[in-house]
């Protein structure tokens, strides 16, 4: 059946891209991230990397408002205490560094150890910011559609359709949870103490609700038909179109080409 | 038209026992679902109809573990059989340890136990159940409604052309367009229960079944759902069955329509006591038979007014105030079906005077209500949106008095749960101001407002944590820093206002759905705030409950203090309320007396609502003419007892 754009729901991939797309981009730049430094750079990320990084930085911020903002917190939240600690590691304890820009009692803080830290953390920053561009970019029932389209076994695509919604599901209880509990009089905006009291209140409700969740919707997943085998049909079809199916394939076996390469001449 | 299909549904002495429990939650019953003979289950809270619906869709012993006994049999339209038949049962993991399966032929092993899967995913398919807790029902795997109306058609292949069609025509006839492209994950309950119900029945089931499919329904909602049921199988020819404790809706839609003096139209309807068939036969009669009450289930408005006019007493009919209430508490552990995994008691109905569970009886005289200040609330000019910026409310002017109820009703999604989340300080004030005894609460958030105004909330599971019933009713009390006899006081009134004394130490998870929202009640009840707001207190309560609710209401109100009812049920608000203010997107559109707004057609259908069934049957009869306005089902068969005499 052809596809007309009414087909699409702009609200899965409003970047227009198939899913399998995303996940192809996000490992090519994942790959380019371990070019070896011989490739005309001596610190740090190769260039190419970091810019294709940038690139998909500025593609999800165009998926949805505050995407930016999301994809930002979310780079921020998973980089920035790997980085610390390899600066700390790197920094302090590589002991071939004769450079020493600062010192306190035993502890040397040395420029190539600094230079080795920044190596691998900007290579980790440019992998994280990709993952969560995929991330930010492809819906959960996206990634479910394009395992069905993958053929992968019913049973298997429930088990991660059930995990996978867990996540949104347990945001709206938990807002809801909170809001029964402080309608009881239960404090849980004043500082850290109040809130690891209110702990208790907040979480195993939480919890009893998740596992009861995840129960019934597997119940109701089923009872829709979910363990019906044969051919799927989306409501709304995914973004894809022939450009997408060979760049898709092409680039990250470019990219990995590229890598294997460049590792060679490098011996 | 009625399709003719052969399909059929058999039930041959089909017993069920959940997994870990001594006693049987459905005991040994038989009965045939055809497309001409629909099955109406009737019953009290806990007697096990929920069980049963769950069992003909081959959930239980099936997924859910427990042991059956007997069989299930569906027949379909092209002459193949599905045949659900232990004769040794499920352990308690679901895994069959001995039986027959489809064509009877004895199977044994993995042979044994592939078959059978693939029989009960056979049955599964051809069936759709609603359950009673519409948000459950959402699968949460898809970001849009009509992605989510669809999923059942996504998984049978339909092809995208015929499936936009389908899901388009059942949003449009279900006047739920304009939730087309919301997620579904940010409806109300009332919302969440008019998808989920469009989402079972797209896929044209063989056999539907659905658990108190109006229970959350606006009028609108409640009127499109009962044509859609009657469609199922006066159109296409589907086997169907329905749980409820609404008997006007069963009325409505089985035995008021066109083919009411059909021969050929003979729904049938069975009473469960404690999962026994206490009472059986035409849907006709078992609704009109005098023993109903004595099974826990209330008369429909239409039954109550024949038998008024035969000469039967109102009272006595719809008189269960000093009659011991069970409350329908089971004793076990519910799973988010409504079913009881530990049955170890058994719950029904119990002896004069006592509850199966030992459940305090109903208190001839209901405990003091504490001594509180009068306080009364002020909304002027207040608006609010919820935390994703979408307003919910808008230049609300209402006044709330001191030993008054008023009851503010509106359509799914009209803002009626926002306002009470705005009332106990959960949504933030972006406009006008809100008193409370006089002083300015507008920016006081929901802790620091606890002790003026409570709230039960529609759903009790979300706050519900503790161990014991007792501690979690404590626990509101405690946080307001109420300690010693002033607290243990609170939490025993708040128990024995609830009829839950008896049970204060059992496990708030180990009590029905209904039993839970009592405990949320009683959790409410001990702050003691002079500020009461219950949102739709009556949902998924049977006859019983809904009557010991009345009565508490009444005591709130008798103790001057300010109540104000969310709710649907139209024949609770017409009992009750002194005033009635209605909502609609988000706006107070009209506020008055009873009296003046619960008859009001125009104004009620601006609102999406429909008058009560009370008031529809005393035009019928012409009482309204007399200057009678009887609101509700009580005040209609005083009406007509006064006529009589």
């Amino acid at each position: 059946m052809s596809e007309s754009s009414s087909d699409h729901n702009p609200d899965t991939s409003s970047i227009g891209w198939h899913p399998l797309t995303s996940a192809s981009a996000a490992i090519t730049v994942s790959l380019l991230a371990a070019l070896p430094w011989c490739c005309g750079y001596q610190i740090g990320v190769p260039p190419v990397a970091a810019a294709l990084a940038a690139a998909l930085a500025v593609l999800a911020s165009r998926s949805r408002p505050q995407a930016f903002f999301d994809w930002s917190r979310t780079v921020a939240m998973a980089w920035l205490p790997l980085a610390i600690s390899l600066f700390i590691i790197h920094g302090l304890f590589t002991f071939e560094g004769t450079s020493v820009v600062a010192s306190l009692g035993p502890f040397r803080l040395t420029r190539e150890g600094l230079e080795i830290a920044w190596g691998f953390a900007g290579r980790w920053l440019v992998v994280i910011a990709a993952a969560a561009f995929l991330l930010s970019t492809v819906s959960a029932d996206a990634a479910i559609a394009t395992l069905t389209s993958l053929r992968v076994p019913a049973d298997i695509v429930l088990v991660l359709q059930i995990a996978m919604n867990t996540l949104p599901s347990a945001k709206r209880r938990a807002a809801a949870i909170r809001d029964a509990q402080r309608a009881r009089g239960l404090e849980t905006n004043r500082g850290l103490f109040a809130r690891f009291k209110s702990a208790p209140a907040f979480l195993s409700p939480l919890a009893l609700g998740l596992l009861l969740d995840a129960e019934t919707r597997a119940i109701a997943l089923e009872l829709r038909g979910a363990r019906i085998r044969g051919p799927r049909v989306r409501l709304y079809a995914l973004p894809d179109s022939k450009r997408q199916r060979i760049l898709r394939r092409l680039l990250p076996t470019v990219a990995l080409a590229l890598v294997i390469a460049a590792h060679v001449l490098a011996r | 038209m009625r399709v003719a299909t052969e399909h059929r549904l058999d039930v041959e002495g089909f017993g069920y026992r959940h997994p870990g429990a001594n006693q049987a939650a459905i005991k040994s019953i038989d009965f045939s679902i055809t497309p001409d003979r629909p099955l109406i289950v009737l019953g009290s809270d806990g007697a096990g109809k929920s069980t049963l619906l769950a069992a003909l869709a081959g959930l239980v012993p099936e997924r859910m573990g427990g042991t059956a006994s007997g069989y299930r049999r569906l027949s379909l339209g092209d002459g193949s059989k599905l045949e659900l038949g232990p004769e040794e049962g499920w352990d308690a993991q679901g895994r069959q340890s001995q039986g027959r399966i489809s064509l009877g032929r004895p199977l044994q092993g993995r042979q044994t136990q592939r078959r059978h899967t693939a029989v009960a995913d056979a049955w599964l398919e051809r069936c759709a159940l609603l359950l009673d807790d519409p948000l459950a029902q959402l699968t949460g795997a898809r970001a849009r409604v009509d992605e989510e109306i669809a999923i059942a058609l996504e998984c049978r292949g339909v092809t995208r052309a015929a499936m936009l069609e389908v899901v388009d025509r059942s949003l449009e006839a279900a006047g739920i367009a304009h939730l087309r492209a919301r997620h579904p994950g940010t409806l109300s309950v009332g919302e969440a229960a008019r998808v989920a119900f469009e989402a079972v029945c797209i896929a044209r089931p063989t056999l539907a079944l659905f658990d108190e499919p109006t229970a959350h329904l606006d009028a609108q909602g409640r009127e499109h759902v009962l044509r859609r049921i009657r469609e199922l199988w006066t159109e296409e020819g589907t086997l169907v069955a329905i749980a409820t404790q609404g008997l006007d809706a069963v009325d409505d839609v089985f035995l008021s329509g066109p083919d009411r003096d059909s021969a050929e139209f003979n729904p049938h309807a069975l009473v469960l006591v404690a999962g026994e068939i206490a009472l059986r036969g035409s849907a006709t009669d078992v609704l009109a038979a005098l023993e109903l009450g004595a099974h826990g289930v209330g008369p429909s408005t239409r039954a109550l007014t024949a038998r008024i006019a035969k000469g039967g007493s109102g009272d006595a009919i719809l008189g269960v105030r000093h009659q011991s209430a069970t409350l329908g508490l089971a004793p076990h552990a519910e799973s988010t079906l409504g079913l009881a995994p530990h049955a170890e008691l058994v719950p029904g109905l119990a002896p004069r005077g006592e509850s199966a569970l030992g459940l305090a009886p109903h208190a001839e005289s209901p405990p003091v209500e504490p001594e509180v200040q009068p306080a009364d609330v002020v909304f002027t000019g207040v608006s609010g949106a919820h935390p994703d910026g979408t307003q919910c409310l808008r230049s609300i002017d209402l006044v709330l008095r001191p030993g008054e109820i008023t009851a503010l009703i509106g359509a799914n999604g009209a803002g009626k749960t926002s306002l009470a989340h705005a009332l106990v300080g959960l949504i933030p004030l972006s406009g006008g101001k809100a008193t409370m005894a006089g002083a300015d609460v507008s920016r006081l958030a929901a802790p620091q407002r606890s002790g003026m105004v409570s709230l039960a909330f529609q759903r009790p599971e979300d706050q519900l944590f503790e161990r014991t019933v007792e501690r979690e009713v404590a626990f509101g009390p405690r946080c307001r820093g109420l300690e010693g006899a002033r607290l243990a006081d609170a939490v025993d009134r708040a128990l024995e206002q609830c009829g839950l004394s008896s049970v204060r130490n059992r496990h708030p998870y180990d009590l029905t759905r209904a039993g839970r929202r009592w405990v949320g009640l009683a959790s409410t009840l001990a702050l003691e705030t002079p500020i009461v707001a219950l949102d739709e207190p009556t949902v998924g309560l049977d006859h019983r409950g809904v009557e010991r609710m009345k009565d508490l209401v009444n005591g709130l109100r008798e103790a001057s203090r300010t109540v104000l009812v969310i709710s649907h049920d139209l024949d609770f608000v017409g009992e009750l309320a002194d005033q009635v203010a209605v909502i609609d997107g988000g706006r107070i559109i009209a506020s008055g007396s009873s009296l003046s707004v619960l008859v009001d057609d125009g104004l009620l259908g601006r609102a999406g609502l429909s008058p009560a069934t009370a008031v529809t049957v005393a035009r019928e009869l012409g009482l309204s003419a007399a200057g009678g306005h009887p609101l509700s089902r009580r005040a209609l068969a005083q009406a007509l007892e006064m006529i009589r005499s």
